[in-house]
């Protein structure tokens, strides 16, 4: 809603074409979907390889998770030493950018400019990430992020249920 | 037995009262009393626990039996009560599996409007019943149509039993397995009573009449019970997550609320709680807010909670890089 009434002052409806889709998406995953079940749907629907690097490499201070897309390529980098909880909302996150077809997180780029990361056969080499300066002053506000985090949240909704809901419900008294 | 008959009794009465106070005082009546999934397992409790009360715990059989008519219609009552409550207790379990039920649900409708009529027929094929007498089959059993009536009732409780353990064997909630030792006991009771059923004409069993009917009670009661104990602890598992989701619910939107960080409007029960975490986990990272060693606990298990509870669903394995191509995963 907040999205939407942000779009209508600017004019631009466009913003929430995305929004809908993913969630539409989402919701066609079955009941008691994991993390890794929605994961391959979404590399099944975009025709993409997912990788999700859990190394943290290239990931220092409060950025916590990061999206970098190749030609039929997504990398999605988490810290392991975060939370499960919160690792598994960082690729939501990312998820969230896939879904709306963002090619990575906006305001977050090299220290030195390099390409943030580079792939050699099967050697992964990530460059130092930081939230860019310049852009970062945007980020809060930024319509890319806010579509992502939207997408995250209603991904989370989705999977966040008790494993034996239904049960518990109808035995147990809803 | 009679202890037996009464701990079956409480803990069907129990439940029922449970949901008719969920009912009441949580709200939504209107919604609770047309969806399926409250009202149907609802009723199977509240027509057990009456079937249970014409056993003559409460108040005898006799003043029961009486404005009936005190020609032992108790019995025909008593009966189509249980495998009432079976049924719809076994409709229940078959739906959990099902996306659209409709049509099986009217085929079931039939199937029970069916097994009651059989029992009714069956039961006035007796025309001279008696006066009003708790052990009206065991003592009646020799005559042709009592036997039929005690027959048609005791294969159909075996069927519908059958049906439940069908729809709970796959399940996977631990609770299940008081289901399925339940329903193994009220199936064992079954057959001990057709047993007894088919001594009573064949020659040379003479030896094992009433020894099965003996056996009847101490096996069913128990069996009752336990299948009710699992709708007890079912609805236990789920009060208990719900009342430390409210915990950490509670506590963190307050130091949200504590640091102006926003808190969750309409999110759901974990929704809200994993959105919370997130919340104060980022501004926490993002050095913005302090938190005391207290605060981070509080963080911590929160974090830990949602974890052991969904661990299911958010488990990303040992390896430091997850591969997922289009086709196939890694």
């Amino acid at each position: 809603v907040e999205v939407e009434s942000r779009a209508r002052a600017n004019g631009d409806l466009t913003a929430i074409d995305p929004i809908v889709d993913a969630i539409e998406f989402l919701r066609l995953g079955a009941d008691g979907e994991t993390l890794l079940q929605l994961l391959t749907r979404v590399s099944r629907r975009l025709g993409i390889r997912i990788e999700v690097h859990r190394e943290g490499a290239g990931l220092t201070g409060n950025l916590t998770g990061f999206l970098y897309t190749t030609t039929g390529h997504a990398h999605i980098l988490v810290r392991a030493s975060d939370p499960l909880t919160y690792q598994c909302r960082c690729i939501l996150h990312e998820v969230g950018h896939l879904l709306c077809g963002h090619s990575g997180c906006v305001g977050i780029a090299p220290v030195d400019d390099k390409a943030p990361l580079s792939i050699a056969g099967d050697q992964l080499t990530v460059s130092p990430l930081e939230l860019s300066t310049s852009l970062s002053g945007n980020v809060q506000s930024s319509l890319v992020e806010e579509q992502a985090e939207l997408v995250a949240r209603a991904a989370e909704r989705r999977l966040l249920r008790p494993r034996y809901v239904r049960d518990e419900t109808t035995w147990g008294g809803a | 037995v009679r202890g037996l008959q009464y701990v079956a009794l409480l803990a069907l009465t129990s439940v029922f009262l449970y949901r008719f106070g969920i009912l009441v005082l949580r709200g939504d009546t209107k919604r609770r009393l047309v969806e399926r999934e409250f009202l149907v397992p609802w009723l199977a409790c509240g027509i057990g626990s009456l079937a249970m009360l014409t056993q003559g715990e409460i108040w005898s059989q006799r003043a029961l039996d009486a404005p009936l008519g005190g020609t032992n219609i108790l019995k025909l009552v008593q009966d189509v009560l249980t495998v009432t409550a079976f049924a719809l207790g076994a409709w229940t379990a078959l739906d959990l599996d099902e996306q659209r039920p409709t049509r099986r649900r009217t085929r079931r409708g039939i199937l029970l409007v069916i097994f009651v009529a059989a029992l009714v027929l069956t039961f006035f094929l007796t025309g001279d019943r008696g006066p009003t007498n708790y052990f009206y089959v065991e003592q009646n059993q020799g005559r042709p149509t009592v036997w039929i009536f005690a027959v048609t009732y005791i294969l159909e409780l075996a069927g519908v039993t059958g049906i439940l353990l069908i729809g709970v064997w796959r399940r996977k909630a631990w609770p299940y397995w008081l289901f399925r030792i339940g329903g193994i006991l009220v199936l064992v009771a079954c057959l001990l009573e057709l047993i007894d059923l088919v001594a009573t004409f064949a020659p040379g069993l003479e030896a094992i009449r009433g020894g099965g009917r003996a056996l009847f009670d101490p096996t069913f009661y128990p069996g009752v019970a336990l299948i009710v104990a699992a709708l007890g602890v079912f609805a236990a598992v789920k009060w208990c997550r719900e009342h430390r989701i409210s915990h950490y619910v509670d506590r963190l939107g307050t130091l949200c609320q504590k640091h102006a960080l926003p808190t969750v409007t309409g999110a759901g029960r974990f929704g809200s709680l994993a959105q919370l975490t997130i919340t104060v986990r980022d501004s926490y990272l993002a050095g913005s807010t302090p938190l005391t060693e207290s605060d981070l606990k509080l963080l911590h298990d929160a974090e830990q909670f949602i974890e052991f509870e969904l661990s299911h669903l958010i488990d990303l394995g040992e390896t430091p890089t997850i591969i997922i191509e289009p086709e196939r995963t890694q």
